[in-house]
């Protein structure tokens, strides 16, 4: 599996954030749509899926100033900063502020990396309404207005990808480019979640650290039992559901998930070549039995000390 | 079902009349409007929100389509205030039903069975929001135009031939020009003469009418210019009438 770092510019605002695991999903319609986009149709890229997945995403992280800033991991923070007891009661407050790293390669051990307080979303509402075609007013229920919140990246941000060797990286950036123009997540059909790809450039994530003892996930994540001794996490619970026209079925739901969030902290149990932990996860649709949702992170080796 | 191709349509709306599209006012501003339009939250720059722009022509092709009138004889017609659904799909007959088909295509449905689901497809139309373009900031910096006005407007009292309940409203001024984008799937062959037809002339429909509030007072009048010259000849072909 090769990776790589894939830069995209946000052009709009957003009303889902770009984790892993969703973004896997609008992969996976981009190949229903277009079955010989990836080269094979999503049934027979599935077949191996738990063996040998052929792509795994990360979650969208901000590039700011040639710099990507990935999530502070989800360590106690006496792991994080060096400092005496008494400091951290003092700044205990300001030291969870700061919730973000820029990534560079060799990376420093954890605990001497400095940490950054990141603000790169900006939050916003937008007052909508149904026009009664009948009476041409809004007002009474259905057609009362009714607010949506969204959010709008103000930096471009970049995603991890890992892409089997058989999958072409044009491909993939077809596949992300197609998402872009058509938009992610919600309320995409009415002007959220257009962005455009920029480049897209190789990059050994093994190389991230030499003397590691511990991985650091870049997306939504269900380890295996056997692959994790310790982990450190955020846990993050996805109430999925069906996108594209199975979203107006009957019953879009899928079973919710509980993922370990981005910036978990795994100590292995061994360590392996593979530049992934994790699964695939299914039994998840009443809808469609054979879903399937991305249970895979890329990861990065770090040092805890 | 098989993605043939994504059909994009790029250009500029260009304001001919002031447009308010309100914001819905969320805070209480010293000295502020109290109808202001929708901003940008880091730029403060007003914009065309893909909503609007999707829920106005599909309203308006809902009208030329018949889709009205077929849900008008209906008791519920009230509640379900004219829009092209799965029920009305259901009820209705010849000619309007094709036409509720081919809306819901376009522009999406509410929750279907899974019959209507395979029938239907994925929503073809992608709205984006539209921001004003770089060679109207450009030429609104040098000659120091704002992108604000506010209008004042009140109400005469035809006995006493005095004003009552003045009011402010915001509006981006005539001579905006906003970038604009829509791209529209092509999943079958049928989808090809969906595009012209609904998506074109839901457009053309757009230009005639107006965008925003307070559109019969002679708000939210635009003019669509396309990039592509075959989508502006076909634009500037379509007949709607006659």
């Amino acid at each position: 599996m090769k990776t790589y770092i894939v830069k995209i510019k946000p052009l709009t605002g957003f009303g889902s954030p770009i984790k892993g695991d969703s973004l896997f999903g609008h992969l996976c319609w981009q190949a229903v749509y277009d079955p010989q986009l990836f080269g094979k149709p999503l049934k027979e890229l599935l077949k191996d899926y738990e063996e040998n997945p052929f792509i795994i995403v990360s979650s969208a992280f901000p590039f700011i100033d040639e710099k990507i800033y990935l999530k502070r991991p989800s360590l106690p923070l006496f792991k994080l900063f060096k400092l005496t007891e008494e400091e951290f009661v003092q700044k205990r407050k300001e030291l969870k502020s700061k919730n973000y790293f820029a990534f560079e390669i060799p990376l420093k051990p954890l605990n001497e990396i400095e940490y950054e307080k990141i603000n790169f979303i900006e939050e916003d509402t937008q007052t909508r309404c149904t026009i009664n075609r009948i009476s041409g007013t809004t007002g009474e229920p259905p057609f009362n207005p009714y607010t949506v919140d969204r959010f709008y990246f103000n930096c471009e941000l970049a995603i991890f990808a890992g892409i089997r060797q058989d999958i072409t990286i044009d491909s993939f950036e077809e596949a992300l480019s197609r998402v872009g123009k058509y938009g992610f997540g919600k309320d995409a059909t009415v002007g959220y979640g257009k962005f455009e790809v920029i480049e897209s450039k190789e990059i050994q994530l093994s190389n991230a650290s030499q003397n590691f003892n511990a991985l650091y996930t870049l997306a939504p994540s269900v380890p295996k039992k056997e692959e994790v001794k310790e982990i450190y996490f955020s846990p993050f619970i996805r109430f999925g559901r069906h996108g594209s026209f199975l979203a107006k079925s009957k019953n879009p739901f899928k079973n919710p998930v509980i993922f370990a969030d981005e910036a978990a902290v795994i100590i292995p149990a061994q360590y392996t070549q593979k530049p992934y932990i994790g699964m695939s996860v299914r039994n998840l649709s009443k809808t469609v039995p054979e879903t399937v949702t991305q249970g895979y992170s890329l990861v990065l080796p770090v040092e805890v000390r | 079902m098989k993605l043939k191709e994504i059909k994009t349509i790029k250009g500029k709306i260009i304001l001919r009349t002031g447009l308010h599209i309100g914001s819905g006012n969320m805070e209480m501003q010293i000295g502020g409007t109290d109808n202001p339009v929708i901003k940008h939250p880091h730029t403060q720059e007003p914009y065309i929100p893909g909503s609007s722009l999707k829920g106005k022509i599909r309203s308006l092709l809902e009208y030329y389509y018949g889709v009205v009138a077929e849900s008008a004889k209906t008791e519920d017609y009230k509640k379900s205030g004219g829009l092209a659904s799965c029920e009305l799909y259901r009820r209705a007959n010849g000619d309007v039903k094709k036409h509720i088909k081919n809306i819901l295509k376009v522009f999406g449905s509410a929750a279907s069975d899974e019959e209507l689901l395979v029938e239907f497809g994925p929503t073809r139309v992608s709205f984006s929001d539209c921001s004003l373009s770089e060679d109207f900031k450009k030429e609104a910096e040098e000659k120091q135009w704002s992108y604000i006005e506010v209008k004042s407007e009140n109400r005469i009292n035809r006995i006493t031939g005095t004003a009552k309940d003045p009011r402010f409203i915001e509006r981006v001024p005539a001579g905006a020009k906003f970038d604009f984008e829509v791209y529209f799937k092509i999943l079958d062959d049928e989808d090809e003469e969906l595009f012209e037809n609904y998506l074109l002339t839901g457009l053309k429909l757009l230009e005639m009418d107006s965008l925003g509030g307070s559109g019969s007072r002679g708000y939210g009048k635009i003019e669509f210019q396309f990039y592509d010259k075959q989508i502006r000849e076909k634009f500037n072909s379509l007949k709607l009438w006659g």
